[in-house]
């Protein structure tokens, strides 16, 4: 088993290489993140140029990209303007670059601080965010698939079939703006207990206001999401209470209860833990629309924000951070179903 | 039953444990839907940075509303009759309050503008722009502690607009600097501990907000409020929902759409604070625009066929006007300006005259073999694209056909160098919002030498009007100190673009303001748009 995650380890390490340069050249090819700078006219010729020069925009691209990679000590860069290459720069707008393979992911173009400080500050956001969501999603899921698959075809089920769909096809932006109107902007008009309009859990001065502060974003990411994580759920249990091995524990007397959680459930969930392994790993990616509705300060909106300014230290950072989760949780997901079913066995 | 019960329990929990979520009643709160990139004014070209900069950043002289000049660190305005401009135009001196103070106590001088003056031309210091002292100012002096002699290269008449709208505090970022070598990580950019205007920053949450509380050392009155409590809340809808139910008081950039509901409840009124933008449409005059265009007589007559009033009270909802200047509202319009009327008949009239009718019977007019269809093209902006629609139902009724384009704003407004379709000249009506130097009325958009080219993939002239008796009366304009002089030739270059018709108003853009009515004295300038905010008050 340790030779086979050290093998799948060593396997991802030009995974990450090839995909990192991919991403890199396409950022760069979006666009020139000194375009706008922000502003609401363009800058001028003469400060896009030298801005170009200061922040290294003018090397060429696999030289920005051994620089984002290694770091910048082995060049000599023209800091002064002068047409001269000056010694390894100490310090300065072309200060020493480490590089990603020893920490460090450069500075925002836009903050001008540590890209990877300004990632971590969103994280907690985002995985408390997505980490509630899944929590919600996956018990509403689990209870109305198995209800509905119990249950088939009765009168619950077609409601809860119905509403699923109906839940399920609805636009996350429909949902986000239907409940803030609803339960922050009607309820407060109506004297209710309402919801915030901006979701802020920097705001909130206890627990309960954090729950609070949560419940619209979470509300709108599981809705959705329980819609489709239970026909999954559903679709999953019909076939494993069909099966014959179910058809004998009933005939040797288990309780339903028994047969249910015990050898059903067991079985049909061991889909759902692929299904969790890949999503996962997103969490980090926020919830984009989400986010920027009710404002919350996640990696969805820093992705959003910074996109819109090329900022591709912060990018890179983000999608790098992205695609090592997605390799991680890939290969915890594979040992997580050795622990579900003893029949896999990986060499 | 008992199922009901537990329901109804929970239901009664949750309204006894709800938070009310109530706002400090003595706060100021606004909804700004970008986050400033940093607090140093040295490294922002933000419009939202440099708004929340005017809590914490006093200018020498703030533009008010009126885009008048209000001393704030500078004791008057520099003028001729007070000494302040040299005979020559080229020496500005100006005298600062001698009271004036940092935040921590310490006495805000001369030489912290010669600080900022060697800062923002520092090589180590990855500056957003060096503008003007790289270009105009031959040198930033400190004649005595109170005194600023700030000398231009030649004569600069907007000096007023860009003069040290910031000061950087040398006692504070020397030893960073020293150390450093740079200002580019300094703590002071995202933690200004030291300021010179009125509030001080309290607590920044990145992505979250911003809260300042007041500076009690200002030395040019005391805020009446308690604080501002900036939120960074990205969708516009949001913003709108968020003024509705309370949790905001102030929010920015509101569309002409959202004033009904915003207003329906009578505790927000909706402002219009002139930005120096005016939507308008710039007709393609170079090689590559329709034959047509050339005619400055078909340009009016396609002016005569655009029904800006109706447009402007139907999907603008009357809240601006169609105008009929670049320099609209502002002392620069030429006086008793008024718009080109629409008149269909008019219209008409000049096209056929001008020799472009329906020869073949097709429904659009013609001329020597080439149809008179024009490539319409603008952004995604919705509001644009249902202006294009309706043009073109009424060009067509006209004989003038219209072809719609539509561009991500990105490439739309990409240079020439980036092949951006206006900038190259891929269209024939192009329709955007622009302005000038705003709040100074310069502008390089009609300039012959700015026309984008091979070898000027920057320029701005995207119609491509190139007149020499309109770039020498630019250039006489900026050198020209004399305000009432400088006027005067603005006066005749909008009427030269008047009549020229290579540029025409669609409306006149101001910024829309929602502000909450609990909010009062609020005077909100385009220019610097929070500089009276020592001065709002929050009624009872």
């Amino acid at each position: 088993m340790s030779r086979y995650i050290v093998r799948r380890l060593l396997q991802a390490i030009p995974l990450f290489l090839i995909v990192s340069l991919i991403i890199f050249i396409l950022l760069q090819s979006a666009g020139d993140p000194l375009a706008t700078l922000g502003g609401r006219t363009p800058p001028r010729a003469a400060d896009r140029e030298r801005l170009r020069r200061q922040l290294g925009l003018d090397q060429p691209i696999l030289v920005q990209y051994a620089i984002w990679l290694v770091g910048n000590e082995w060049m000599f860069i023209d800091e002064d303007g002068d047409g001269v290459n000056d010694p390894r720069p100490q310090n300065g707008p072309t200060r020493v670059r480490y590089g990603v393979l020893r920490g460090d992911f450069g500075d925002s173009i836009v903050t001008r601080t540590a890209a990877i400080e300004i990632i971590m500050d969103r994280m907690p956001n985002t995985l408390l965010l997505m980490g509630a969501s899944e929590i919600v999603i996956l018990s509403f899921a689990l209870l109305i698939g198995i209800i509905s698959a119990v249950k088939q075809y009765s009168m619950l089920d077609n409601i809860l079939t119905g509403t699923s769909f109906v839940l399920f096809s609805m636009p996350v932006f429909l949902m986000a703006f239907g409940l803030m109107y609803i339960f922050a902007v009607k309820f407060r008009e109506w004297g209710l207990p309402y919801f915030p309009t901006i979701s802020n859990p920097a705001e909130a001065n206890n627990f309960l206001e954090l729950l609070w502060y949560m419940a619209l974003p979470v509300a709108t990411l599981s809705l959705i999401s329980i819609a489709a994580y239970s026909r999954y759920i559903r679709s999953n249990m019909l076939e494993v209470i069909n099966s014959d091995y179910i058809r004998t524990a009933r005939s040797k007397g288990l309780t339903e209860r028994n047969i249910l959680y015990r050898h059903a459930f067991k079985n049909a969930a061991l889909p759902l833990a692929t299904l969790i392994g890949l999503d996962i790993p997103f969490f980090l990616g926020g919830a984009v629309v989400t986010e920027r509705i009710f404002a919350w300060p996640g990696m969805g909106r820093l992705f959003i924000d910074h996109l819109s300014r090329l900022d591709y230290s912060v990018l890179m950072g983000l999608l790098m951070l992205i695609t090592v989760a997605v390799v991680v949780f890939q290969l915890l997901t594979d040992l997580v179903y050795t622990l579900l079913d003893p029949r896999i066995r990986y060499t | 039953m008992k199922r009901l019960v537990c329901v109804l329990l929970v239901v009664m929990l949750a309204v006894g444990i709800a938070p009310t979520f109530a706002q400090d009643a003595s706060t100021v709160n606004i909804a700004l839907q970008q986050e400033p990139d940093t607090l140093s004014p040295l490294y922002t070209a933000m419009w939202f940075a440099a708004t929340v900069q005017d809590l914490v950043h006093a200018p020498l002289w703030f533009i008010d509303n009126n885009l008048n000049l209000v001393p704030t660190i500078a004791s008057e305005i520099p003028s001729a009759e007070n000494g302040g401009i040299s005979a020559d135009g080229t020496v500005i001196t100006v005298k600062l309050r001698p009271d004036a103070v940092w935040s921590d106590g310490t006495p805000l001088t001369a030489a912290d503008y010669v600080f900022t003056y060697d800062m923002t031309l520092a090589e180590t210091n990855t500056v957003s722009s060096r503008f003007p002292y790289d270009e105009k100012v031959a040198s930033v002096e400190a004649a005595d502690p109170q005194t600023l002699v700030v000398t231009y290269n030649e004569p600069y008449a907007a000096w007023y607009s860009n003069l040290f709208n910031f000061v950087l505090p040398a006692h504070v970022l020397q030893p960073v600097f020293d150390a450093d070598g740079t200002l580019d990580n300094a703590d002071w950019n995202r933690n200004p501990d030291v300021v010179s205007g009125p509030f001080v920053l309290e607590a920044w949450e990145p992505g979250s907000h911003m809260s300042f509380v007041p500076n009690a050392n200002y030395y040019a009155g005391q805020a009446k409020v308690a604080g501002f409590y900036v939120r960074f809340v990205p969708d516009d809808a949001t913003v709108v929902s968020s003024l509705i139910a309370g949790d905001s008081d102030v929010g920015t950039f509101i569309a002409a759409g959202d004033t009904p509901a915003l207003t329906e409840g009578g505790n927000i009124e909706v402002v219009l604070v002139p930005s120096g933008y005016n939507e308008g449409w710039f007709f393609n005059l170079r090689d590559s625009g329709h034959p047509a265009l050339d005619d400055v007589n078909v340009r009016r007559a396609l002016v005569m066929l655009f029904n800006r009033d109706q447009i402007n009270a139907d999907l603008n909802l009357g809240l601006v006007q169609t105008g009929s200047s670049f320099w609209e509202n502002t002392p620069y319009q030429r006086p008793d300006a008024a718009p080109i009327a629409y008149d269909p008949a008019m219209a008409a009239q000049l096209l056929d005259e001008a020799g472009w009718v329906d020869s073949n019977g097709d429904g659009t007019r013609d001329k020597d073999g080439v149809e008179l269809v024009l490539r319409y093209v603008t952004n995604q902006r919705q509001l644009r694209k249902d202006i294009q629609a309706i043009v073109q139902q009424e060009f067509e009724a006209a004989g003038v056909g219209v072809d719609i384009q539509n561009f991500d704003s990105d490439i739309f407004f990409a240079s020439y160098g980036e092949g951006g379709p206006v900038s190259i000249g891929e269209y024939d009506i192009a329709e955007y919002s622009a302005t000038s130097s705003f709040p100074d009325p310069d502008s390089s958009r009609f300039l012959c030498t700015q026309i984008p080219t091979d070898e000027k993939p920057d320029g701005e002239n995207d119609t491509g009007l190139c007149l020499p008796e309109l770039d020498a009366l630019f250039a006489e304009q900026a050198r020209t100190v004399d305000i009432n002089a400088r006027i005067a030739i603005f006066h005749q270059i909008d009427q030269i673009m008047f009549d020229q018709v290579a540029w025409t108003n669609v409306w006149y853009d101001p910024d829309l303001w929602a502000i909450n009515t609990r909010i009062t004295n609020t005077l909100v300038s385009g220019a610097d748009p929070l500089w009276n905010a020592v001065n709002w008050e929050i009624s009872s």
